[in-house]
């Protein structure tokens, strides 16, 4: 009689543990499962990142070279010395770079900081041209480039001071604003 | 001057539009432009490169206007030409500005008009210190060329120019009259 007591209480504990571990296993749905980390804390990594864009019909269109990235869990990505150039066949290269860059847009727009320059190739008889500023935002959709910081813009011998600028790369446009100065050189 | 040529052109504007697909560039809001001692003013310059590699700037305005220093043998001369109108167009390789529309081209020395030229368009040879002035129709009225050009002999003593004065020979023997 005794053992058949125990073996009843044993099978009450028993099941009295499997219906608490089932209990709780539906409160804590894994789908509430968030792993919070702290803003900062970068979610992955990468160096010497070259990572190449494409469009519908297969071809290469742009490229984004970094020394270093950072992605964080909200979508933030940072970089080292990032270099954004572009792939348009029959059209200049344009290739921008600068001391460090993010995007909070999974690079819809690309913000460029600290010695920013965009290099254009000459074509045909326009000369090359260049911008330099402090900051400047790319637009890849677009295919612009926008500050409105002080810039110099350079095409060929000639340059111009100004204190913003708008440049549309694909349809070749420039817009400088503020007072503008230019300065031609002499041909003589 | 002759030696504006060899300086570099200097332009300041409110903004700056380019295109490079056709080689435009618009300078909006009060534009100024030098070149030694070449000085243009004007509300809007549309500087175009030529196939040949030229510039050709288009000043417009209520007035555009141009100023330039000229060579003078005399230094103590400053002679200066001034222009105006309500379209000036510079062409680099002619060395040439064309005024449109209300043209006016005056000359001065040392501040005093000297001459002066009007009339629907006048083309300035820079180089070459020549105008060519013509009439026409603007706006329904007809425009004449008046030139006004200042008579040499002036009674101040900055004009370099005074006639010779004649004086009686001292060598040559007095003519014989007849009786």
């Amino acid at each position: 009689m005794r053992e058949r007591v125990s073996a009843i209480v044993a099978i009450i504990l028993l099941a009295f543990l499997i219906g608490a571990s089932y209990f709780y296993a539906v409160q804590s749905g894994l789908k509430d499962l968030k792993y919070l980390p702290s803003e900062n804390s970068p979610d992955y990594t990468a160096t010497k990142l070259s990572l190449t864009d494409f469009d519908g019909a297969g071809n290469p269109v742009r490229r984004v070279i970094a020394d270093k990235v950072i992605h964080y869990s909200d979508d933030r990505t940072d970089a080292d010395h990032p270099r954004y150039i572009t792939l348009t066949p029959n059209k200049p290269q344009v290739d921008a770079s600068s001391d460090r860059g993010w995007t909070h847009d999974a690079g819809k727009t690309i913000e460029f900081e600290g010695n920013v320059k965009i290099l254009r190739d000459p074509a045909g008889s326009t000369p090359a041209l260049s911008f330099e500023t402090q900051k400047m935002t790319a637009f890849p959709d677009t295919e612009r480039f926008t500050s409105d910081s002080p810039v110099v813009f350079h095409r060929g011998s000639d340059s111009t001071t100004a204190s913003g600028m708008d440049y549309s790369y694909a349809n070749g446009t420039i817009s400088l604003t503020g007072r503008v100065n230019t300065h031609i050189a002499s041909r003589k | 001057l002759q030696s504006d040529n060899s300086k570099p052109i200097e332009i300041a504007a409110d903004h700056f539009s380019g295109d490079q697909v056709s080689q435009t560039a618009v300078y909006t809001g009060r534009v100024e432009v030098h070149q030694g001692t070449l000085e243009m003013h004007g509300d809007r310059l549309d500087l175009q490169i030529t196939p040949k590699g030229y510039r050709v700037g288009v000043l417009t305005g209520k007035l555009a206007t141009f100023k330039q220093q000229r060579d003078n043998p005399n230094p103590k001369i400053s002679e200066w030409m001034h222009a105006e109108a309500d379209k000036l167009i510079y062409n680099e390789e002619k060395d040439t500005i064309t005024l449109i529309n209300n043209a006016r081209l005056t000359r001065t020395e040392n501040g005093v008009l000297k001459d002066e030229a009007t009339g629907q368009t006048i083309v300035y040879d820079i180089r070459n210190a020549r105008s060519v002035a013509e009439g026409g129709t603007a706006g329904g009225e007809r425009r004449r060329v008046t030139t006004v050009i200042a008579p040499r002999k002036q009674d101040n003593s900055s004009s370099s120019s005074d006639t010779t004065k004649l004086r009686s020979s001292t060598t040559l023997a007095p003519a014989n009259r007849t009786k």
